[in-house]
């Protein structure tokens, strides 16, 4: 067998990169000018997707460079959340957000959770504790393999086990950015740059500690008993 | 809380398709698994000096580079041998600009015309504003270039290149010799990629030593990671110059510039700059061609946290440059080893009084003779020919 593709497809070309780069960036510019917009504004969220767009302009590249140049590209996982988030408030009908019994959470606490120890666990990494190197692995099919069939275990699971969609979405948006990872190698080359970058991971451990520390208040302020 | 709906027949069928797109992507990339298994060849052990064993050896030449004329600064040359039908022997990379980490850093690059044994006037090879418009985002700063040619004889070069902030957000800039520009004297290079060495937005990780040229025509490229400590590692690339891995070298945290030594095809050796209060070059070792890699007591030759460079002449015939003092960068010299490890007396280099400096030293075997460029004060890049005397007569 020719070999050729899948060297080929190690890593991700020029094209691909600028691709996903502008796309990622787009999202990420769009929704966060949302949500720093003032609630009352109904239509910020529409605001934010054309300042989003707007930033590839030629005449406001620097943007997109400048944000490129320290932080490189939104891992696939983080651009499907963020596209995701901008869907909801763009469409909140359409995405069901305003429907009774429908979560208002774009994605499940332990999801957060995972985001966030799958961070620190390739901090650590890069900063070169541990006896191996685990964002070398990212090169190999292990975890593309692994999330792939890990993703299907769980989307089997959800199958016959009913659950709310919120649930469930943070395993399509992992399955997909995986896959799409599979298929051209964005944004790095390497699998966990797929699934993790330093952005969602801080995100994620703001919310875990968020959450601690409410559970934590809630237990130390619970009305005893008489 | 309502009670959560059963899943619809819809619901159903939509999980059921995302479970066999993803059995179907886990098979096509397990495919990739007989190649992700191939192990990394060994290296290849050259032996271009095994005449010069035992012979004494003498500077017979020596000079500046020709610097580009608006750039009062040089600094980290790099040598790299051309190939024998090239009417050039040597070129030699190094960055100039206004100053170390000035935005108007370029990279240049000087030729050895093989006939006449002079050097061309230095040519700017690496702009980092024609860079970050072929990436697509900006570059900073450039720095370090290191250079290697490939199995189809491109010339590959790899340049640090920072993104925001100083060396320690550093990045490493993949450039290739491109289609059609066969005359080296208006060296052309694409981008292929920023390679991607960390998950933390890539930053940190910078080259300066050469690669190790293996068995099957690949290389392994040393790098270091340096964001508040300091760990070396390498990036193994096939013979026509895709990335195909990175190991990591040692566990320390107070090395970097990783210089490799192939003793044998499997039995390397990493020498390398150190910051730990010892001094002294530190050296890791690996008798499985690099896959795992074990500490080994530091070097008898001092290290005043400088680079330094090794190159292998012979099997068993190994020539290291390096700063002789344990303090300051005034003086240089280079030394002889059969092992790696046990070093012949210093033959000076350079050496000028304390403050002064010479540093950051590159090696090449070229045309019958050893090759040594250095940093002189900042300013200049200065290089010598050396010979064994029985050669130079």
């Amino acid at each position: 067998m020719d070999n050729a593709l899948f060297t080929d497809l190690a890593l991700p070309s020029l094209a691909w990169q600028a691709v996903f780069r502008h796309l990622g960036w787009t999202l990420a510019v769009a929704v966060v000018l949302a949500r720093l917009s003032p609630k009352t504004w109904v239509r910020r969220w529409w605001w934010g997707l054309g300042l989003g767009l707007a930033s590839n302009l030629p005449i406001l590249t620097e943007v997109t460079s400048a944000l490129a140049l320290s932080f490189q590209t939104p891992s696939l996982l983080s651009q499907g959340l963020l596209a995701c988030a901008l869907w909801r408030g763009l469409r909140p009908r359409a995405a069901g957000t305003h429907a009774p019994g429908v979560s208002p959470v774009l994605m499940p606490m332990w999801g957060w959770a995972i985001t966030a120890l799958l961070g620190w666990v390739l901090l650590l990494d890069t900063l070169g504790w541990g006896g191996t190197f685990i964002y070398a692995w990212g090169f190999g099919p292990v975890v593309p393999v692994a999330v792939l069939l890990g993703c299907a275990a769980a989307l089997a699971w959800a199958t016959w086990h009913p659950q709310p969609a919120h649930q469930t979405r943070w395993l399509w948006l992992l399955a997909g950015a995986m896959g799409l990872f599979v298929l051209t190698r964005a944004p790095s080359g390497n699998a966990w740059d797929a699934i993790s970058d330093p952005w969602s991971w801080l995100i994620a451990s703001g919310l875990c500690a968020a959450q601690l520390w409410r559970r934590t208040q809630r237990r130390f302020t619970r009305p005893q008993s008489l | 809380m309502p009670a959560t709906p059963p899943p619809s027949r819809h619901t159903r069928a939509w999980a059921l398709l995302g479970l066999l797109v993803c059995l179907g992507l886990s098979a096509w990339e397990a495919r990739r698994w007989s190649l992700a298994d191939a192990p990394m060849p060994p290296a290849a052990v050259v032996s271009p000096a095994a005449h010069t064993i035992g012979k004494a050896w003498q500077m017979v030449a020596h000079g500046e580079l020709p610097q580009p004329r608006t750039a009062p600064s040089a600094h980290a040359s790099h040598l790299l041998a051309l190939p024998e039908q090239s009417p050039y022997a040597i070129a030699a990379f190094w960055f100039a600009g206004e100053r170390e980490s000035a935005p108007d850093v370029r990279i240049a690059m000087g030729l050895l015309d093989r006939q006449t044994q002079t050097w061309r006037d230095a040519q700017w090879v690496v702009d980092r504003h024609a860079m970050g418009q072929a990436l697509g985002h900006g570059l900073r700063r450039l720095g370090n270039p290191v250079a290697w040619i490939d199995a189809q004889q491109r010339i590959h070069l790899f340049v640090v290149a920072t993104g925001l902030g100083g060396w320690a957000a550093s990045r490493v800039l993949h450039l290739r010799q491109a289609p059609g520009s066969t005359d080296l004297t208006s060296l052309q290079l694409d981008v292929v990629r920023v390679l991607p060495l960390s998950w933390l937005w890539n930053t940190s990780h910078l080259v300066r030593n050469p690669p190790l040229t293996l068995a099957d025509g690949g290389m392994v490229l040393p790098l270091h990671f340096e964001l508040g400590l300091k760990y070396p590692v390498f990036a193994w690339f096939n013979r026509d110059g895709d990335l195909m891995g990175l190991r990591r070298i040692s566990t320390r945290k107070d090395l970097l510039q990783p210089s490799l030594l192939a003793l044998t095809p499997t039995h390397w050796l990493a020498l390398m700059r150190t910051q730990s209060p010892v001094r002294r070059v530190a050296v890791v070792e690996s008798f499985d061609a690099g896959a795992h890699w074990q500490s080994h007591a530091d070097l008898g030759l001092p290290n005043p946290d400088a680079a330094l460079a090794t190159l292998a002449l012979a099997p068993q015939h190994f020539a290291v440059v390096q700063h002789p003092i344990s303090r300051g960068r005034h003086a240089l010299a280079w030394q002889l080893s059969t092992d790696g490890k046990e070093w012949s007396a210093p033959m000076t280099v350079a050496q000028g009084p304390e403050g002064d400096e010479f540093s950051y030293p590159a090696m090449v075997w070229a045309d019958n003779s050893l090759w040594i460029s250095y940093t002189h004060q900042r300013a200049h890049i200065r290089w010598q020919r050396w010979q064994t005397q029985s050669e130079s007569r």
